[in-house]
């Protein structure tokens, strides 16, 4: 039983302003996830299990940091620890983009480690593309570092304007050992606006990652989602997305690699409450020796969102016989005209494959490397930047490489 | 080049070749003939060096290597080539980058360099172009929704790209409609000459008419029933596999 009392009595010294206060009572009433609760079912929570993991002090490992190099070709901003660091960060104005922290507003959490956030990220880091602003796009580079027995709690808001648009290159980045990553994003997109988000979550040496993602989308705006992720320790990430406005349309699109003895946990839900709006999801885990990674993927038609289009995609890799993976698909469907489809398929390399393979030439494990590549191409090969899509390419390969044969 | 003595292997427990003995010399052309199940492929896949045929006695010996020793990829690379009865489908990884990454490997096994795109390029579409293979087939995933005759053009393009010296042809021949038949065979006499060796596994006289080899050996119950010349072939269409047994 996770003991919330730790935090709570951590949080009550820190969390300042009405909203995290807010957010304090609605983490004593919910108390932490366990796995009882459907959406954390698949989460190893074990690392809340131990001492709690404390807040981390203002300012953290900011001497020393070796700040990741921009990946994209868009001006950048880097935050440690969610608090931006100047010198590493490109000048915004001219981007159309705007940039404040403010107090934050009372807010409802999904669960206790959402409302922990709340309380504890201090002012959330906004981002807002005015009516009429002419932008391109922006990498976010989120850096974290500290120490394995603490927590950074970071919080992002990010709205486009009605008609507007964003590349966004989010990257999730541990730098040195940090227990607890707990990042929650807030995304709202209006009016025909459209986002196209490009995700690296490589959190390295953590203990616990906890990432949450909201996405509000008005009548015909877009979204596209497509992200790579490495483990940590146990990592969860969650995307919940509402398809408020008619004709709306999401993307979401995804590879998640679990290494030796981590935990990946994906978490999908898509709310379809408005008419004539599809959604396609393609989600692709690879598991490593002893790894597990799932995939819970919902989707929510409501009684009025006749005309939904709604397409889930999940496929499984084990390259180890001890690795696992979970996939829990559920369609929810209240309304009558509606298209919905998914499958899901968890399986182990080919043998007669790697033979095939191996008659030509290829040593096993190139060949073993050679197919799981394979296995990701499809989602590579969707995402529309060319820099992300050849980033990821470049990212598996190692990562094979060192998973294979259930060496470490 | 290739000689297997007293060959027993067993599959899944159940014993399927009961010592073969068979040489093929360098520069000549064998054919292996027999009914269904008789172990051709399972000869064929154990000269490849598939894992799950269980070699319990006997030697192969390839070029004074002892082949069983070797990985699949190995054998490979020291020059042995077989093609399939059944190729593989290999979704997600197409014909072109699957051919250049095989030859790479050969290559650096070797020692050598390894070939530059462009002169790869210009390798493959010389073979293909013989083929009579497509380059909308050069970009597709290998053997993905293939017809089962360009499967096996696809076997002949990879021989050819490769550049093995002792090739294994597990019923390159069948499936095939009459022109690609051709197309095959010119294939496999461009491969043969004097320093390469070949071992065809074939069903039907057809293909022997096209490639003539030196000598047939028939294959019943796990053993080579009899050995002859192309006469044999004549043989075996009039009395069928009833009379060897
Ligand atoms: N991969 C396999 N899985 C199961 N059984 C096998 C396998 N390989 C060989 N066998 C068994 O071994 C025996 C010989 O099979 P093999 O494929 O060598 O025959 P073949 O002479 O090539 O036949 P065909 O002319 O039909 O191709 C058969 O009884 C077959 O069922
Ligand atoms: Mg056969």
């Amino acid at each position: 039983m996770t003991d919330v009392a730790a935090y709570l009595d951590e949080a009550r010294k820190i969390a300042a302003g009405t909203g995290a206060v807010a957010a304090l009572k609605q983490l004593e009433a919910m108390g932490l996830p366990t796995n009882k609760l459907e959406d954390w079912r698949y989460t190893d929570l074990r690392p809340l299990r131990k001492e709690p993991f404390r807040a981390l002090a203002d300012g953290g490992a900011e001497a020393e940091i070796a700040v990741p190099e921009s990946l994209s070709s868009w001006p950048r901003l880097v935050l440690l620890n969610g608090r931006c660091l100047r010198d590493a960060s490109d000048d915004l104005s001219g981007t159309g983009i705007d940039m404040t922290q403010t107090a934050p507003a009372v807010d409802l959490a999904s669960d206790g480690i959402e409302a922990l956030n709340f309380a504890l990220a201090g002012e959330p880091f906004q981002l807002n593309v005015d009516a009429g602003a002419e932008t391109k796009g922006l990498e976010l580079t989120l850096v974290f570092d500290g120490a394995p027995d603490r927590a950074v709690h970071t919080r992002i808001l990010l709205r486009l304007a009605s008609g507007t648009s964003l590349d966004l290159w989010v990257r999730v980045v541990g730098s040195g050992p940090l227990g607890w990553i707990n990042l929650v994003e807030k995304i709202e997109l209006e009016k025909d606006s459209r986002l196209r988000i490009f995700m690296d979550i490589d959190p390295q040496s953590s203990d616990f990652v906890t990432i949450a993602e909201s996405i509000r989308l008005a009548a015909g705006a877009r979204c596209e989602h497509h992200s790579i992720k490495r483990s940590a320790g146990s990592l969860r990430h969650m995307i919940r997305a509402n398809l408020a406005g008619p004709r709306a349309n999401l993307m979401i699109n995804g590879a998640a690699l679990a290494g030796h003895n981590q935990t990946l946990a994906t978490v999908i839900e898509v709310t379809h409450s408005a008419r004539d709006a599809s959604s396609q999801q393609f989600f692709r885990n690879v598991a490593a020796k002893k790894g597990s990674a799932s995939f819970q993927g919902r989707i929510v038609v409501c009684e009025k969102a006749d005309g939904t289009d709604a397409h889930q995609s999940n496929k499984n890799l084990l390259i180890h016989p001890t690795a696992k993976a979970n996939a829990k698909p559920e369609l929810l469907i209240d309304a009558d005209d509606v298209q919905c489809s998914h499958g899901t398929s968890t399986g182990q390399l080919d043998e007669a494959a790697i033979f095939y393979l191996g008659q030509r030439g290829i040593p096993e494990l190139q060949a073993r490397a050679f197919l799981t590549t394979a296995f990701l191409a499809d989602i590579f090969e969707r995402i529309p930047d060319q820099d992300f899509a050849d980033f990821c390419r470049s990212q598996s390969d190692p990562w094979l490489a060192n998973h294979q044969g259930g060496e470490k | 080049m290739l000689r297997i003595e007293n060959l027993h292997v067993s599959f899944d427990g159940n014993k399927i070749l009961n010592g073969v003995d068979l040489e093929v010399p360098v520069g000549k052309v064998h054919a292996i003939m027999g009914p269904n199940g008789s172990g051709k492929s399972t000869l064929a896949n154990t000269i490849a060096g598939h894992k799950g045929y269980d070699v319990t006695s006997g030697t192969v010996t390839y070029k004074d290597l002892d082949l069983l020793a070797l990985d699949p990829s190995e054998r490979a690379a020291e020059g042995v080539f077989l093609g399939f009865q059944y190729p593989v489908e290999i979704p997600g990884i197409s014909n072109m980058n699957f051919l250049r990454t095989a030859l790479n490997s050969i290559r650096r096994y070797r020692g050598e360099e390894e070939m530059s795109a462009a002169e790869f390029l210009g390798l493959l579409r010389e073979k293909a172009a013989a083929l009579g293979i497509s380059n909308d087939m050069l970009k597709r995933a290998v053997n993905v929704g293939f017809s089962g005759g360009e499967r096996k053009r696809n076997e002949m393009l990879q021989m050819a790209v490769l550049d093995p010296q002792f090739a294994v042809l597990d019923e390159t021949d069948s499936g095939l409609d009459i022109d690609a038949l051709r197309i095959v065979a010119r294939g496999i006499n461009a491969f043969h000459g004097p320093e390469k060796g070949l071992l065809l596994i074939t069903h039907y006289k057809r293909l022997l008419s096209y490639v003539e080899p030196d000598v047939i050996h028939v294959l019943i119950d796990g053993r080579i029933a009899r050995s002859g010349d192309k006469e044999l072939a004549e043989e075996l269409e009039e009395a069928g596999y009833a009379a060897f047994a």
